[in-house]
Order: C-alpha cells, then structure tokens, then sequence
C-alpha cells in the first residue's frame, strides 16, 4: 500500500523535476538549486499528472493501465529531450547540486535547531489531525474529495461530477484528480490519499518559502520565514484539512520566486518565465476565480517595465507561451463541461453599476476587513512583531531591497484590489456572510507571497550579528 | 542615506557602533521572538491535536465521515447507486454534505444547504426516494407528501420515504 502511493507520488515529481531540468538554463545551480526544483515540482508534479489524468479521461475511461502508459510516455520523452538538450551543450551539463551556501555560524545552527524542532511539532500535529479526521473538514468533503469519489466511483459515467447537484461544479479538476489518480495507481478509495496530498502542499509550501528566501537572502533569514509560516494554525489547519487554498498559495509562491529568479541580474533567462508561466497556469487548475492571479501577473508587468522603461512584450509573450499547455486544457475544461460560476451567473452590467455605486458595500467590506485582520488566523503577537521591525529597520535598508520588493508586492496589491472589486461588483449573495467564509482564506493565499516580499525588503540579520564581532 | 552602509566618511566612528549595536539588538529580539511566537504557536496546536489522540483508534470508526455513515447506514441498502434523491433535514448543514459524501456518486437534491433555513428539501422535484435526516427520532419533519411512503425508520431521525409511484 505504502509503496503503491509512493510510487506514483515519486513518478508525479520526477515528471515535473525532469521538465524543469529541460527548462532550467544549463547553468543555474545558483540561481535555481535542487532543492527549490525539488519543491518546486512537489505541487507541479501533481498539476501536470491531474491535467494528464483530465485528458485520459475525455478520452478514454478511467483505467490504471491508461493512466500509467501515459505518464511513463510523458517520462520517456522528458528524457528523451534532455539527453538531446545535453548533446546539444556537452560542456554545459545540469548541475543538479545545491547551490553552495555560507558556511553556518553558531547563531545559524541554533536558528536552524528551531526551525527543525517547530517543523518536527507541525509534522506530529499533522499527523495527528489527519489520523482524527482523514477526510477533511467542509470544502474537502464537500467538494473536493466528494468530487473524487464521484469520478472514481461513477466509472464511464465520470462526467456527472458537473452536475449542478454537486457544490460548484464549475470548480477545476486539480485536487480531485489528484486524489483519484492515487486511487487508481492503488486500485481502491483509500483514506489516506487526501493527507498525502495535502501534506505535500503544507509542507511543500514551508520548503519552497524557506528555499526561495536562501536564494534571495542567503541563510538565517530562510528558516526565519518558514517558522513565521508554521506558527500561523490557520494556514496549518486549512492546509491539513484539504482546503484549495494552500495548494493555491503553493502555485501562487512558486510563480513569484520563479520570476523573482528571472528579475534578478543573474537570472535573465526567459526560461524562467516560461516556468512561471506554467506554476501560475496551475493556480488556475486548483481554484476558479484564480485566474485572477494570472491578470495580476501581466497587469504588474506592465506597471513595472512601464515604470522601469524596458520592453515588456517579450516577457509576457513568455509567460503566457508557458501557461498555454495548462491554460489549454483548462479552456477545454470550462467549454465542455463546466457550467456557470456562480459568482458570474446572472451578472449583467446593470447589477454591477448598482453594486459599484453602492457605498456601503466598500465601507462593510472595509470595516470588516480592519476588524479580521486584527485578530486573524489566531497570528498570537507575530503581526506586532513583523511590523515593528519592518519599521524600525526602514532606516537602514539597502535600496536594492525594496527594488527587489517591488514585483511581488505590486503583486500582491493587485491581487488584493482585484478581489476587493470581486467582493463590491460581483458578489450576488449576502455580503457579511460572504466576507465572512471566504476573506479569511483570501489572506492566507496571499500570506507565503507576503512573508516572501517582507523577508526580501529586510536586511540579512546575520549581516549585524556578524558585523558586531 | 543609508545608515546601514555608513562609513567612517560620514559618521563618527562612536556613532556607527551605536547604532550598530542598537540594530544588533534589535534583530536578536526580533529572532527570539519569532522563534517564541513559533514555538509557542506550534506546541498549542500539537497539545490541542494531541486531545484528541484517543479517537485514532481505532482509526476507521472515529473520525466524523465514519461516525455519519454509522447513522445513515440503515438506509443505504435501499437507495439506488446512481440517480437522484431528495434530502430533508433540519439539522447542521454540515450534515446534507456528509450524506452527499457517503451515497455518492447519489446525488442529493436540495434547494440550498450552505446557510439556515436548512429545510433543504426541493419541492419543485418528484424523487423516487426522500431521505429525511432531523434532530431527534421522535421529530417528524418530513410530511405534506401523500405520495411518498416511509420505507425505513432508523430509529435516530434518518428515515427513508419512497415515492408510491417508484414502489408500483
């Protein structure tokens, strides 16, 4: 059993480690290590085989052999490719080593001895969240691992999981499919499965901040940002519990660190968009309304090469080349099968002027907004904290710092407006009840992106503690 | 200017080490209070999730789905695999998608289940089965159909009603 779900755990993220290795440029070890591709393709792997299991699907019914000749075909020809890309460049081989990192001072080993310790509690209340309760909480049984039985269960008949009888039928295949991928590699529903996943998406998430901020920063501030991460139990417990949100925020970070690597000075390859491209093309597989994130990409490209004066078509030309296979498929999706979402369904531009021109809408939202923020996710005093020392060091931070901030943060603000005009203009249902289920989760998408951005702006404090000796 | 980056050019010696040390000191603060707030936040959720050790075993009857399906389970061997049923109920929302989650792929047919009123139940619709799930075994919720008879009564408040016309 354990090796039957390892097994095609392990093909998913080969598959997307070997696609990575075929986009990474040949010398990158630096700037895009192992361990961030490991990460990396932790959340792609499971992208691409649900996208691959959505085609086998149309196509034919749902059938262990199908599934596993097509990915081992999709393995062979990565394969295939990268010997060819390595042929082509002999003396340019793919260093899959890490990147060489500082050596650790003693403050860096007891910071590191912390993070290990906070991770190994995290681990062991996961486990036991999950063993209590495997099959989730609200969303989790309601739509996505409901979702999953349907497709496992109803065999030819498959295509009933879009009947309006099911809670948003019109949601993306990403987790459902994963989950049934896994069942069918195992040939029965199996509890275990949606913890599996969802495991690999919490901590997966952990991984790639803690990565993404050594390649930005360098050590000590890494494991910094992965406790922060950790100590926030809302983020721990919608993830535990299979809400999309953290396999949303999972694509979301990958997106930003990809095109933070490609903003930097050493990282000018257009293969990182291409890379981002497809984690964002992802996030739009995992939820509905997240195609907004790929608009907030593009529309802060503009803002930033506009202000910047560079050309900006190249770029985006790139990131959309990388979304296209996903976005395909996701067209395909919405075409044939999905029905309406329901935020859009029955919208005419009259409902939306009367919403817009409705001032108490922006003042609820607001009041209640201020009010959650205050107390969200139970932070404890880590919100204090971050902001007193974000304010504080303002002074003696290096400018690059906060240029490097830059995309990321328009990103999120973007991000932010985008779901505030969702909330003004769009939403048809009680405007309370709806900022009460769902902003809360609206911020934890964002939160890895956020933690990301604040540990980008301040200074390396291993930089201080070093220079005082 | 950046006082990070002073230099002996534009400072006093005496005032960089101050403020050097003043950052120093504030960043270790702000590293020991991550690393509290962490450790702190970590062993709240490992204590509270520790609580409920005892239900792990044995792990297949305590978890919610497991305790759900044990209440409905009377009903299950009457209801078709496939197709559509009616569902009514007055009690947790929560309920309609645990029911859903158990019989699928049954589809329920409700009206709306997400916010109170709970009384689900689609009217607009002739159902071969109506599955009633309500408060308690003596609370009758589900009536005002002369065609449906009740074919099983759980004994908890599940009972399942099949419509005359399917039962000819």
């Amino acid at each position: 059993m354990i090796f039957g779900l390892l097994a095609p755990t392990l093909i998913a993220i080969i598959c997307a480690l070997l696609l990575l290795s075929l986009l990474a440029p040949a010398q990158a070890k630096d700037s895009f290590p192992i361990m961030l591709r490991v990460f990396i393709s932790m959340g792609m792997g499971l992208g691409i085989s649900s996208c691959l299991l959505f085609l086998c699907l149309v196509f034919s019914p749902l059938s262990k052999n199908t599934l596993v000749i097509s990915e081992l075909s999709l393995i062979a020809t990565l394969i295939i490719c990268l010997y060819l890309k390595l042929r082509a460049c002999p003396g340019k081989m793919i260093d899959l080593r890490a990147a060489r990192l500082p050596t650790k001072r003693r403050a860096d080993l007891f910071i590191s001895v912390s993070f290990f310790i906070t991770l190994t509690l995290s681990l062991m209340a996961f486990i036991l969240l999950v063993g209590t309760n495997p099959h989730g909480e609200w969303d989790a049984i309601a739509i996505w691992n409901l979702k999953a039985r349907f497709i496992f269960r109803s065999g030819i008949n498959w295509e009933m999981v879009f009947s309006n009888h099911i809670a948003h039928p019109d949601y993306p295949l990403l987790i459902p499919l994963s989950i049934v991928r896994l069942w069918t590699y195992v040939g029965k529903e199996t509890a275990i499965v949606p913890p599996l996943i969802s495991g690999l998406f919490v901590f997966g998430t952990v991984g790639l901040l803690v990565t993404g901020i050594t390649i930005a920063k360098g050590r000590r501030q890494e494991y910094l940002g992965g406790m922060v991460l950790l100590a926030i139990p809302f983020f721990f417990k919608l993830g535990t519990f299979l809400y999309a949100d953290v396999p949303y925020a999972f694509y979301l970070l990958a997106t930003i660190i990809l095109l933070h690597i490609y903003g930097r000075p050493a990282g000018k390859e257009s293969s990182f968009l291409i890379m981002a491209g497809i984690t964002a093309s992802l996030a739009a597989w995992t939820k509905n309304e997240e195609l907004l994130f790929m608009v907030a990409i593009i529309v802060v490209f503009l803002i930033t090469r506009v202000l910047w004066r560079k050309p900006v078509a190249k770029e985006i030309t790139l990131f959309m080349l990388g979304s296209l296979p996903v976005t395909s498929v996701i067209i395909y999706f919405k075409m044939a099968f999905a029905v309406e979402n329901d935020l859009i369904s029955g919208v005419n531009p009259g409902h939306i002027l009367a919403r817009l021109t409705d001032l108490s809408r922006y003042m609820t939202i607001l009041d209640f907004f201020v009010k959650r923020i205050i107390d969200f996710g139970d932070w404890n005093i880590l919100p204090l904290v971050l902001f007193v020392y974000l304010i504080f060091m303002v002074f003696f931070m290096p400018r690059d710092n906060y240029t490097e901030a830059v995309f990321p943060a328009l990103t999120v603000i973007v991000m932010a407006a985008g779901y505030f005009f969702v909330y003004v203009a769009f939403s048809p249902y009680d405007l309370l009840w709806h900022l009460n289920t769902s902003l809360e989760r609206l911020i934890i998408q964002l939160t890895p992106i956020i933690l990301f951005t604040y540990f980008l702006i301040i200074p390396n404090t291993s930089k201080f503690l070093a220079a005082k000796k | 200017m950046n006082l990070y980056y002073m230099t002996s050019n534009t400072a006093t010696k005496d005032t960089s080490e101050k403020v050097n040390r003043l950052i120093t000191l504030f960043s270790k603060i702000f590293i020991a209070l991550i690393i509290f707030s962490s450790f702190t936040s970590n062993i709240i959720l490992f204590y509270n999730s520790a609580k409920t050790l005892h239900r792990l075993w044995p792990c297949s009857a305590s978890n919610i789905v497991s305790r759900f399906d044990k209440r409905i389970e009377c009903i299950k061997k009457h209801l078709p695999g496939t197709g559509l049923v009616g569902y009514v109920s007055n009690r947790a929302p929560m309920e309609f998608a645990l029911t859903a989650y158990i019989l699928s792929p049954l589809f329920l047919g409700v009206k709306k289940y997400d916010r109170p009123p709970h009384f689900v139940e689609d009217r607009s619709k002739d159902y071969d089965f109506i599955i009633e799930n309500s408060i308690n075994h003596k609370d009758i919720i589900f009536k005002n159909r002369a065609q449906y008879v009740k074919l099983v009564d759980c004994a908890n408040g599940v009972r399942l009603y099949q419509n005359r016309k399917m039962k000819k």
